[in-house]
């Protein structure tokens, strides 16, 4: 490691949270250059400066109203005025004092109702040095007052701050709740219409590509009813089929499959049945394509194509 | 000294009830404005005052310069912060040995001086500085102020040695020239 680079890294290394490679690159550095080891001791110099703060007793001391000893009342406002810490602990050695104060009588001059009509001037002058010490004092104390009034208004301040902002992260978490709810109440109504009975059920008749039911080789036209909310395909078979399970796969035109079934089952007639909701298929051509499983085996049987279109509204 | 301080404190010194429960009843009234900082040590403090009262009292040293009631509270106020500053103390640590051998440099500068050469460093110098003596790592710092850790460490430098320029200055021909980092 080089000087610079040991240079810059000193305050760190002295307050000890380097990671154990670079203390070590630094520790070394310094072992054998004593121009780095004069700038770690300017480094701890530095720290020192950086780290002054009013003695307790000093605070303690102007937090009562003596005169601080050692340093002079400049330094101590001087300093007072940039660190916030020393300031903070002035205030709570100024709570205090005022605690001290808080019980004690206050003097107040008065007149005995048995002083002579003509007081003497030595008890005119004594009384008016009374008063100018209670003005003194009063004064004192009336700006501790008042800096604690200051204070409690400044805590105050602070206080309704937080709370306007406590109000508004309330406001946030209420609408975000609503929004919760109102999303909620809409996956209700989907489950219910998903669960309801759907009426105009289309059926549709297919039969296989190769049958010879198939007037002509072309898909099947078939127009899926505009109101119908699910279409039934009655597939037929293609003749003698001997299967323990089939299956099916639709297909678009572009040979992605779209829905796989398992599982399907002949019915008495012989034929097969199976139903989408309309909304689920697409329009156009479709595939449908039939297998026959029996263990591991899987034929295709049948092929049936369809042509799906949207029946226009009738006047 | 005030005669009805006197007699407290040689009532307390006694270990007459009245007197005791009086003394302390402004111990604790006094600590009170520094309850919260100093949270879970707050018994300990109490228990110390109270021997440092008696202490003091032994030892004759209230003067009577103010109520017996204000030097209670000024002890407590000095105790409390003394308590609370210990939990914050920091110091550079000598990591190992690394050949460094320090001179045994007579500290010439006052706390005054200390103290003007610090209020005339730079508010961005006393919060880097204030981090670094708290213990945090550049990472941390870096990440702290927005600042990248490069130009943290150049930073860092610059006020170090602005610092020491000014208490420099300061000892040479005592006058100071703001600082402007």
């Amino acid at each position: 490691m080089d000087c610079e680079h040991t240079n810059l890294l000193l305050p760190w290394f002295l307050n000890g949270s380097l990671d154990a490679d670079e203390r070590r690159r630094v520790s070394e550095h310094l072992v054998s250059c004593e121009r780095c080891r004069q700038e770690r001791a300017a480094t701890e110099r530095a720290g020192e400066i950086f780290s002054q703060h009013l003695p307790a007793a000093v605070l303690v001391d102007h937090g009562f109203g003596r005169a601080a000893a050692g340093l002079n009342l400049a330094t101590i406002e001087e300093h007072l005025a940039i660190c916030p810490r020393c300031a903070a602990e002035l205030e709570l050695v100024r709570e205090a004092a005022w605690r001290s104060r808080g019980e004690e009588a206050t003097i107040l001059p008065f007149v005995p109702r048995h002083a002579p009509p003509r007081p003497a001037p030595a008890w005119r002058w004594a009384a008016l040095a009374a008063g100018l010490t209670l003005v003194v004092g009063a004064g004192t104390g009336w700006r501790a007052v008042e800096q604690m009034r200051t204070n409690w208004q400044n805590r105050e301040t602070a206080i309704m701050v937080d709370l306007e902002r406590a109000r508004s992260e309330n406001a946030q978490l209420a609408a975000e709740g609503e929004r919760g709810r109102s999303e909620i109440a809409q996956l209700g109504e989907r489950l219910v219409a998903l669960e309801a009975p759907r009426p105009n059920v289309g059926v549709i008749d297919l039969h296989p590509r190769d049958s010879v039911q198939r007037a002509e080789r072309e898909p099947e036209l078939v127009e899926a009813p505009a109101d119908a909310a699910e279409l039934v395909f009655l597939l037929q078979p293609p003749g003698e089929i001997d299967f323990p399970s089939f299956e099916l796969e639709i297909e678009n035109p572009e040979g992605k499959r779209l829905f796989p079934i398992q599982k399907l089952v002949r019915q008495d007639e012989g034929d097969f049945t199976v139903g989408f909701p309309t909304a689920k298929l697409p329009l156009g051509k479709l595939t449908l394509r039939l297998f026959g499983r029996r263990d591991e085996e899987r034929r295709e049987i049948a092929r049936y194509d369809v042509l799906l279109i949207r029946e226009t509204v009738r006047e | 000294m005030q005669t009805e301080d006197a007699d407290l404190i040689a009532r307390f010194l006694a270990d007459e009830r009245q007197a005791v429960a009086t003394i302390d009843d402004w111990l604790v009234h006094a600590a009170l404005s520094y309850r919260r900082r100093i949270a879970e040590g707050w018994d300990d403090l109490l228990q110390d005052l109270r021997l440092e009262i008696t202490r003091l009292f032994k030892e004759d040293r209230f003067r009577g310069e103010a109520s017996l009631r204000t030097y209670v509270y000024r002890i407590v106020s000095h105790a409390a912060l003394n308590r609370i500053r210990s939990r914050e103390r920091w110091q550079f640590t000598v990591i190992e040995d690394d050949g460094y051998n320090p001179r045994a440099e007579e500290r010439t500068e006052s706390k005054d001086l200390l103290l003007r050469i610090l209020a005339q460093t730079s508010a961005e110098c006393r919060r880097m500085w204030t981090l670094i003596l708290e213990g945090h790592d550049y990472h941390e710092m870096s990440r702290r102020l927005g600042v990248a850790e490069g130009a943290l460490r150049v930073r860092v430098l610059r006020c170090r040695r602005r610092a020491v320029e000014v208490r420099e200055r300061l000892l040479g021909d005592g006058e100071i020239v703001r600082d402007e980092l």
